[in-house]
């Protein structure tokens, strides 16, 4: 489910919530489009994403690519568990550069990579 | 619609599972095979790595556990008793209903599965104590033409696959994300380079396509055939190179060439995960161009002249690719089709008959010599078509015969009896809605067997015979039907106790006479059991009546045989087909009747003499007695009799009969019509028929009617008669 809040100079909070795989895909494009072709800044509140698949994964990839393209800002924040694991996983954190409180378990990886 | 790739998977599933079934029950007599232990231990594997690419994660979980335990046993830690193999045994069923469960697209398989879940772990975790590295990674050899020494191989210790998704690829409800986790699952991921090149504006973009490519480093001590098992599922869907830690240049010259993506794109990503140094990409980069200049189109020619590997290992591996090619063909050659579509042409076939008869009516009534020919030419046309048809629905029986090895097993087991399974003519072939319905009988009368049949281990030894039971399932051709036996070496059939019980059940009067045959037979009746014990396999007295009904809806009839102290044979007796037959037409008044040609012995003109003999009676035919029956009066036609009679012969089983008509017809394409639910109780009928001028012609039950002409012959006090044919008949 997607709540997109526009305030008057073309700022927008977008929330997720629930989960985002290919039932959700099509339906998260169409109502993200127009407000990404409207708006000035955006920021991702992901804190209630459930669950993330690559299809919509793709659709946040291709937002991030033409706001860069266009000189918009895009953000990322409260990033949920299945958001860190999809970015974990596809090793996309640097592509959308924002700041994320690593998982427990990775961070469990750093601490053990000691060289001896 | 083709099949969802889960439903490829729960097919593949079921069929490692059934090998695995054959290898876990013929172990028990080799124990040793290591053939058979990598049988077992293949399926597990390979139904734990697709489980795994489909995210089941409970399939996975439990298979891998078990899959330990089978790695124990190849390395000849565990040693295989009858203890395991029932615990394997019993895995193996918990694994189909996980793998059905997961297919279902539950979430978790219901509760009861998981406490046996639990239950059947702990049992294999007691074979896996006091060994702490329960990982089963198997550490294989590279490829041989990897492990050449060269100088050009590339320097990096990992492996290197690279994905490229097909767009359709999200929509077959496989998504990268699970082949990823996997891919961890199997070793470390030491970089994921995600390509996103492809991604089209948003405006272009459909969400339910995927657009993403990969190219994955990874450290493992798999093999290169585990790894590609990641990617079974998806292999149509994707473009998937692997390549081994060390890898010759050229694979990756070769690789970098077949992506749809910028060469110097790839090349980046190659550089900057470590892949290949800068000087190996400049070479493979060169080599590439070359290649192409030169037109080397053959890669195995490019390594032997650069001196990259022996010739004989290229031929080698050019060998075993041929044989793989070989393998696809013949695995081609066969092809799965949707029952219903055979149904259908089946159909559509017998509608062809009847059609086919109607021309051939009207061009006899034309008598045009030239229609007559073609006419001719495409009833023969038919008729290959109708047999070829009917072939495509002929399975070998050998399937459901195999089932019961199971069966046997597990029930002897309960049983406490010592029984060996033995089978012959697996290989015939019957109708396959014939073979859905026959499993069910079958089993009751292999329950049976083994219940009552066979004696316990003690009585056998006292009755001087081997301690091991044998039951055995045959199947044969004969005579346009299929025959199946059950048979056993048991004690056979009591005579005095079905005597007993039959007239206790009132089905007999004390003071008849029967004979074996017919006594053996009321084992069939409604409400009969012998058993002085219900067991909770048989002894309730439903069952044989049952196992009747079932065959005689089949158009089959159900026969017993015994010898006291030698055991008994039950014998099925089946058409080969329920769709059409060949019959022979004959007429009696104004009605038409078909009888299945393959029962049809020969016509003979029944003479006045013997037309003195009334309405029920006998003939004597080249010395040997034939009793008779006119149909006008089995069916009620009360014509005129016509100035002549005919008696055809026909024979069911080792019984035979003559039914008399009035007019012989000759042969006909028979398109077997069900009968309406008001007939079905009518006896001697068994189905109808369209002929080709739109009447309906009734198709004879040709069993029961031998059945009742045999059987009134005893009555009318023929017996003198029958004691002497007897020697003649026997």
């Amino acid at each position: 489910m997607l709540n997109i809040q526009k305030e008057e100079d073309g700022k927008c909070s977008i929330s997720l919530e629930g989960e985002f795989d290919i039932y959700a895909a099509a339906a998260f494009r169409d109502e993200l489009m127009p407000c990404l072709f409207d708006g000035t800044s955006f920021v991702f509140d992901l804190a209630a994403v459930s669950e993330m698949d690559t299809s919509c994964f793709q659709v946040l990839m291709q937002a991030k690519r033409e706001c860069e393209k266009v000189g918009k800002e895009m953000q990322m924040v409260s990033h949920s568990p299945a958001m860190l694991d999809i970015l974990d996983l596809y090793n996309m954190e640097c592509f959308f550069g924002d700041p994320l409180l690593m998982l427990s378990e990775s961070d469990n990886n750093v601490t053990s990579t000691n060289y001896t | 619609m083709s099949e969802r790739p889960q439903d490829m998977f729960r097919e593949e599933a079921s069929e490692l599972l059934q090998g695995m079934e054959d290898a876990l029950l013929e172990i028990e007599n080799t124990p040793d095979d290591p053939d058979l232990i990598n049988a077992i231990f293949r399926a597990a594997h390979t139904i734990k790595g697709t489980g795994g690419v489909f995210g089941y994660d409970h399939v996975q979980a439990f298979t891998h556990v078990a899959e330990n335990v089978l790695d124990k046993v190849r390395d000849g830690d565990i040693s295989v008793d009858s203890n395991l193999v029932a615990l394997l045994l019993k895995c193996r069923d918990h694994i189909e209903q996980l793998v059905e469960s997961a297919v279902n697209d539950e979430e978790k398989p219901v509760d009861d599965v998981m406490v046996n879940d639990a239950e059947l772990l702990n049992g294999l975790r007691l074979y896996l104590e006091g060994d702490s590295t329960a990982s089963s990674e198997l550490s294989i050899a590279d490829d041989p033409v990897e492990q050449l020494n060269s100088a050009r191989y590339v320097e990096a210790d990992n492996w290197h696959i690279s994905l490229r998704f097909d767009a359709e690829v999200l929509q077959n409800g496989m998504d990268p994300l699970s082949f990823l986790r996997y891919l961890k699952k199997l070793g470390t991921l030491v970089s994921v380079s995600t390509l996103y090149d492809a991604l089209p504006d948003m405006v272009d973009l459909d969400p339910e396509l995927c657009y993403l490519g990969f190219e994955l480093d990874m450290q493992t001590d798999a093999d290169k055939e585990q790894i590609e098992q990641v990617f079974e599922f998806v292999a149509e869907l994707a473009q998937i190179h692997i390549l081994p830690p060390r890898a010759n240049i050229l694979r990756y010259a070769e690789m970098i060439n077949s992506l749809p993506d910028d060469e110097q794109r790839i090349g980046e990503i190659l550089l900057a995960s470590g892949a290949l140094t800068q000087r190996e990409l400049n070479e493979a980069l060169a080599n590439q161009n070359a290649d192409a200049d030169s037109q080397k189109s053959l890669l195995g020619d490019a390594l032997i002249e650069d001196n990259v590997v022996h010739k004989e290992i290229v031929d080698v591996a050019l060998e075993k690719q041929s044989k793989a090619k070989a393998r696809k063909a013949s695995e081609s050659r066969s092809l799965r089709v949707d029952a219903d579509k055979l149904d259908k042409l089946i159909n559509l076939v017998g509608e062809l008959v009847i059609s086919g008869a109607t021309t051939n009516l009207q061009a006899q009534r034309l008598n045009d010599e030239q229609l007559l020919e073609s006419t001719a030419q495409m009833s023969h046309l038919v008729e290959e078509i109708r047999d070829n048809a009917l072939t495509l629905r002929m399975v070998q029986i050998g399937e459901t015969f195999n089932r019961f090895q199971r069966v046997v097993r597990d029930v002897s087991k309960e049983l406490g009896k010592n029984i060996k399974l033995e089978i012959s003519g697996a290989d015939t072939e019957l109708d396959k809605t014939v073979v859905e319905k026959i499993g069910d009988p079958l089993m009751h009368l292999v329950r049976n067997s083994m219940d009552h049949g066979i004696e316990s281990a003690a009585e056998r030894l006292a009755a001087g015979k081997p301690e091991q039971g044998v039951l055995r399932l045959n199947a044969f051709h004969d005579s346009g039907s299929i025959v199946i036996e059950v048979s056993d070496d048991g004690k056979g059939l009591s005579k005095e106790r079905i005597l007993a019980k039959a007239m206790e059940k009132g089905l007999i009067e004390s003071g008849q006479n029967l004979t074996d045959k017919e006594i053996y037979r009321l084992i069939f009746e409604a409400g009969f059991s012998t058993a002085e014990q219900v067991t909770s396999l048989s002894g309730r007295g439903v069952g044989m009546d049952v196992v009747r009904r079932n065959i005689e809806a089949l158009r089959g009839a159900v026969d017993v045989d015994s010898t006291p102290g030698k055991g008994s044979t039950v014998s099925i007796r089946l058409p080969l087909t329920l769709a059409i037959i060949d019959g022979f037409l004959v007429g009696v008044g104004d009605a038409s009747y078909v009888i299945p040609l393959d029962m049809v012995i020969e016509c003979i003109e029944l003479d006045d003499e013997d037309r003195q003999g009334g309405d029920l009676g006998y003939i004597n035919l080249r010395g040997e007695i034939l009793p008779y029956l006119r149909l006008r009066d089995a069916f009620n036609e009360n014509h005129d009799y016509p100035a002549r009679e005919s008696i055809v012969v026909v024979q069911y089983g080792s019984q035979r009969a003559g039914f008399v008509v009035d007019e012989l017809l000759g042969e006909l394409q028979t398109v077997i019509k069900p009968i309406g639910k008001i007939l079905q109780g009518v006896k001697g009928i068994s189905g109808a028929t369209i002929l080709g001028t739109g009447d309906v012609a009734v198709i004879l039950d040709v069993y029961n009617l031998v059945q009742r002409t045999t059987a009134v012959m005893g009555d009318v006090g023929k017996q003198a008669a029958l004691k002497d044919a007897s020697v003649t008949l026997h």
